[in-house]
């Protein structure tokens, strides 16, 4: 068995704590609530929260771990635990050995902030309680805390696209035979730090948080399937390495020929705009159509990555495409595709 | 392709280790480190970074950076804004490649493990993003510094590595487990060559933390002793050079040693502590080995992740008492973070690093630090300089988070 398939998906968003929530928003359109975030008295950037978890949701990711975590680690253990009972359902496996790949851009920067805060202030009363949740594996581990899982876990940083990446390393896993399943799970928390540190780069970048999770496993059920993930494609533009060159070498990679009526292209569109014009210019070509999430769900950095592939592979199992590409134009550094069919 | 790959090797291949190069409070490079480490030195002094004035403990292994920067592709620019983990691993990366003298290019993975990454740089932003005068100047700049991925970046363009790269963070086993996975990529034919190490530069926030938890040791760091009291911080960085043994040995070149094995495992315990028992411990011990073919009567040193915490030592003890069972007080124990105290991200990297030298040399490094071994060691723990002649090693890394793995390392034969 080689079909590396997602079996299950789970979602965090500003429109809501599931795929179903997430999806709606997108086929909607409709303008999400946003808030001003930034220093006080200083530049400042739309951002969109996840909204307050309902009573259903807080019962499902009630667990002594999460008592005093930051919203990254209650995102990704809501949507990898909504992956992981949609992988159960669909592949009927109750107990396989379970691998988590948690991916992320910007990290526990609420806790990690609020702490060094502290320190600066008088590290002889910054708080013991923050400093274990400012590491980057915290949400994996509570993740893993949670459903019982006891196998491998790998937390990969980066730039946006480190999600796809983190899908391309699970799925190697799964060919290896080191795990049965794996969630990838990507998650980011909103913090006036974020919207600080995006401003000096772009004025209106809606930043978002929440986490986008994929459940994937080997089989040969028709379920969609995780076809190819490109090699980063690295840019630098002020040594003459354009996004759009790198962006280029991604849609050659994925693919991007041979497109038909059923083909789908899950663009960057809605986050850096410089990006979004680079991503226009190399795939001018593509006769496909194209669907924009950032659009509606704003710039997740790498959970915004895993929303984009759970928009694909959602349009796959709906029968509205047989194919989906997912561009994923990084935000500081590098530019990765990712390929889907059915 | 990251996926599927190009290649894919029919069955497993060897994998030989080539190049390496490191940095520690022992000194720059392989030779000084592979002394300091025999004779069981240990390296540390008040920290000179960072204000520690209000701190309760006040020391850590703090390195002295060479002035200079090593020879590579970047301009003069990017090498002036490196920031201090970054230079560690361009260091590190200088000598590895050096040594592993890949003379034709080829697609190299580089697999990275850290917990701060650009940490010092974020912490530089964070004090002027909320100063009184709120400088702006240079604060872009700072941003693309710290970003995580950034250092990987910068070494794969100081000496054109081409290829995939990925940056583990998995806390404390970040080095190992970025050991592990390009091994796993050599070993499945996905890459001929991989660039794997890890690195951590000590930094105000990390070192608060540790102290707020009352982890960091106000005497001495003395793991596996009866009276330690808790954990030394240490920075440095290890690169590796990986390829396939047969291929090494065709072209002549330097074998450091062979990774024979390779597990991770996750402890679900707490998130700060681990499994009294040690069950993840025991459970990549147990895997790695199975998946070298070896049994623990086979292996003649560990080398602990013996961070000199109370709750650490006790449980990895009993993991590597389990592990051996009746051949546990046949194995040689040691910690070397005695030495170079806790390097976090780069502890497994060095820490192999520490295996391969005393693989080669034919050494157990010492803690010389432990006086009293826990009545709880089955095993035997290495307190002074000995010679020894070794065949394989297992090399333990365990981090915040329950992430556990271990190496299983072999002499080159």
């Amino acid at each position: 068995m080689s079909r590396v398939v997602v079996a299950g998906m789970g979602a965090v968003s500003s429109a809501g704590w599931s795929v179903a929530e997430l999806l709606s928003a997108i086929e909607s359109g409709a303008a999400l609530e946003r808030v001003r975030s930034g220093y006080p008295g200083r530049r400042e950037l739309d951002a969109l929260n996840a909204p307050k978890p309902t009573k259903e949701v807080q019962a499902r990711i009630r667990h002594p771990r999460l008592r005093r975590v930051s919203g990254i680690s209650r995102f990704a253990v809501a949507a990898g635990l909504e992956a992981l009972a949609e992988a159960r359902t669909q592949t009927g496996i109750e107990t396989p050995r379970v691998g988590v790949v948690f991916c992320s851009t910007c990290g526990c920067v609420t806790y990690s902030r609020k702490f060094f805060h502290e320190v600066l202030e008088d590290p002889e009363l910054a708080s013991p309680m923050l400093f274990p949740d400012t590491v980057f594996n915290a949400p994996a581990s509570h993740l893993a805390a949670v459903f019982g899982g006891t196998g491998e876990s790998y937390t990969l940083v980066g730039d946006s696209g480190t999600a796809a990446e983190g899908a391309a390393l699970a799925a190697n896993r799964l060919l290896d035979g080191a795990v049965d399943l794996c969630l990838v799970v990507a998650a980011e928390e909103n913090n006036w730090l974020i919207a600080d540190a995006v401003g000096h780069f772009a004025k209106s970048v809606p930043i978002a948080e929440g986490a986008g999770a994929l459940a994937l496993t080997l089989s040969e059920a028709p379920l969609p399937r995780l076809d190819k993930v490109t090699d980063p494609q690295f840019y630098d533009t002020a040594a003459g390495s354009p996004a759009t060159d790198a962006l280029e070498r991604v849609a050659a990679q994925l693919g991007a020929v041979d497109v038909g009526a059923n083909d789908l292209l899950l663009s960057g569109k809605g986050g850096f705009s410089r990006l979004a014009e680079a991503e226009q210019m190399a795939w001018a070509g593509w006769g496909g159509r194209t669907m924009d999430v950032k659009t509606v769900v704003g710039e997740g950095f790498a959970a915004g990555a895993m929303w984009q592939m759970i928009a694909a592979v959602s349009a796959l199992r709906k029968g509205a495409a047989s194919r989906a590409l997912v561009s994923l134009p990084g935000a500081y550094q590098f530019a990765i595709g990712a390929g889907f069919s059915i | 392709m990251l996926f599927p790959p190009d290649n894919r090797a029919s069955e497993p291949r060897r994998v030989a280790v080539t190049g390496g190069g490191l940095l520690t409070a022992l000194g720059s490079g392989w030779d000084a480190n592979a002394a300091g480490f025999r004779e069981g030195r240990a390296g540390f002094r008040e920290v000179r970074g960072f204000d520690v004035s209000r701190q309760r403990v006040k020391v850590a292994a703090e390195l002295d950076l060479p002035d200079e920067m090593p020879e590579s592709r970047l301009s003069i620019r990017e090498a002036r804004r490196a920031d201090r983990g970054s230079r560690m691993l361009l260091w590190a990366g200088k000598e590895c490649l050096s040594g592993a003298a890949w003379e034709t290019p080829q697609r190299t993975a580089v697999v990275l493990g850290t917990t701060s990454g650009g940490m010092t740089v974020g912490e530089d932003y964070y004090r002027r993003a909320i100063g009184v005068d709120r400088v702006t100047k240079g604060q872009a700049a700072k941003v693309v510094h710290y970003q995580a991925r950034r250092q990987a970046s910068l070494l794969q363009k100081a000496f054109g590595l081409e290829g995939p790269a990925f940056v583990v963070a998995n806390a404390c086993a970040s080095g190992a487990n970025a050991v592990g996975l390009a091994w796993e990529l050599v070993r499945s034919g996905r890459v001929d060559r991989a660039v794997c190490g890890g690195y951590d530069a000590l930094c105000q926030l990390v070192f608060a933390g540790f102290d707020s938890l009352q982890a960091l040791s106000p005497t001495m760091c003395r793991p596996f002793d009866r009276e330690r009291d808790g954990l030394a911080l240490g920075e440095g960085a290890a690169v590796f050079a990986l390829e396939p043994l047969a291929e090494a040995r065709e072209r002549g070149a330097r074998i450091l040693g062979e990774i024979r094995g390779y597990a991770a495992a996750t402890d679900v315990h707490h998130l700060t502590q681990p499994h009294p028992e040690g069950v993840a411990a025991l459970e990549t011990m147990r895997r790695a080995c199975e998946v070298a073919g070896l049994t623990p009567s086979e292996i003649q040193y560990v080398n602990a992740h013996g961070t000199g915490t109370p709750l650490n030592d006790a449980s990895e003890a009993a993991a590597i008492n389990a592990w051996a069972g009746e051949d546990a007080g046949g194995i040689a124990v040691s910690s070397t973070k005695a030495s170079v105290g806790h390097l976090l991200g780069a502890a497994g990297t060095v820490e192999t690093a520490v295996c391969l030298m005393a693989l080669e040399g034919g050494w157990l490094p010492p803690t010389r630090s432990c006086r009293m071994p826990d009545p709880a060691c089955g095993f035997r723990v290495v307190t002074e300089p000995e010679s020894a002649p070794l065949e394989n090693v297992i090399s333990n890394s365990f981090g915040f988070g329950g992430a556990n793995a271990s190496l299983l390392l072999g002499r080159a034969s």
